[in-house]
């Protein structure tokens, strides 16, 4: 099994995970995938994540011509829309 | 000492004790020897006094809070007395390179560490964004907040773990990229670790120095 290239970055106690790939359904789907793996190891080790908080961002650029998404993420039975920005530490 | 007192602002508010940072540096310009001599055994001995964890509190409302019923809506900020803030900031740089010169700490762990602190993490970030764009990639980010509950015992357990556990797996590399090949055995250990450390990170220094002590206890025994 490969993994598309990817990202996972820890500031203090916010995780962020970035993936790249051609289509917004396989960006969702692997980020729900690695967000799967993390919350089931998290929990063997009596973790738990602060779902209200979190947050999904498509980027692009202001010259980016392409069509824009507002693909939303499922996590748990919950809805998150795409944010403008993320924000690590509230902030 | 010098060091530690360097980074200490003199307008910064001096907490229930009353001494600001100005007349510290002074009491260290006048002798050189005095505060070393009273901070030095606290070191030694892995002691923090609870005179010195005496705080004053101002709580401040969170704006834009829909209801201020909840504690939930209101932030803190926490005036600790200057004199145990010095002994944080002596902990901190006696400790700075520990965390990964022994593995305590994942290389992508960012936030209270020279050189990794909240530019390195957002240049990362933004670096990594660009790199898959310019690779005509679509680039998604995923962020959430862990809680932390260090009374669990399986964090204890974790956190005890020794040094050579505690590495970070071989196949990542420094750049934080996944390997595209990794295994999904591979891929889960060290998301396991990435959770685990994540949870880590050295809000403060007394807690750091905890963790710090509870890794060394258990790799001695």
């Amino acid at each position: 099994m490969t993994f598309p290239q990817g990202l996972a970055i820890s500031y203090v106690n916010d995780l962020t995970i970035t993936v790249g790939s051609d289509s917004v359904r396989s960006r969702i789907r692997t980020l729900r995938y690695y967000f799967g793996i993390i919350q089931r190891q998290g929990a063997d080790l009596g973790v738990a994540f602060s779902l209200p908080k979190t947050e999904l961002i498509h980027w692009r650029t202001p010259k980016d011509r392409s069509d824009v998404s507002f693909a939303p993420i499922v996590i748990n039975d919950m809805l998150f829309p795409h944010s403008l920005a993320v924000r690590w530490l509230g902030y | 000492m010098s060091s530690a007192l360097c980074k200490s602002s003199n307008t910064a508010a001096p907490g229930s004790s009353g001494i600001p940072y100005n007349i510290l540096k002074q009491v260290h310009k006048a002798n050189e020897q005095l505060l070393p001599s009273l901070f030095t055994p606290l070191l030694t001995h892995g002691y923090h006094p609870l005179a010195m964890k005496k705080a004053n509190g101002i709580v401040l409302d969170q704006p834009g809070k829909p209801d201020y019923g909840t504690s939930a809506s209101f932030r803190i900020i926490v005036l600790l007395q200057t004199v145990s803030k010095i002994l944080e900031i002596l902990s901190a740089l006696r400790l700075a390179s520990a965390p990964h010169s022994i593995g305590l700490l994942h290389p992508d762990q960012c936030g209270s560490l020279a050189g990794l602190g909240c530019f390195t993490a957002v240049a990362t970030l933004t670096h990594e964004v660009r790199l898959l764009r310019a690779a005509s990639f679509k680039v998604s980010t995923l962020s959430w907040m862990s809680k932390v509950d260090l009374t669990t015992s399986a964090q204890t357990s974790w956190l005890i773990s020794s040094p050579e556990e505690a590495s970070p797996p071989t196949w990542l590399p420094g750049s934080s990229l996944f390997s595209p090949n990794a295994s999904a055995d591979s891929y889960s250990k060290a998301r396991l670790r990435f959770c685990a450390q994540s949870l880590l990170a050295p809000h403060s220094a007394p807690r750091f120095l905890l963790f710090f002590l509870c890794s060394i206890y258990a790799a001695s025994t």
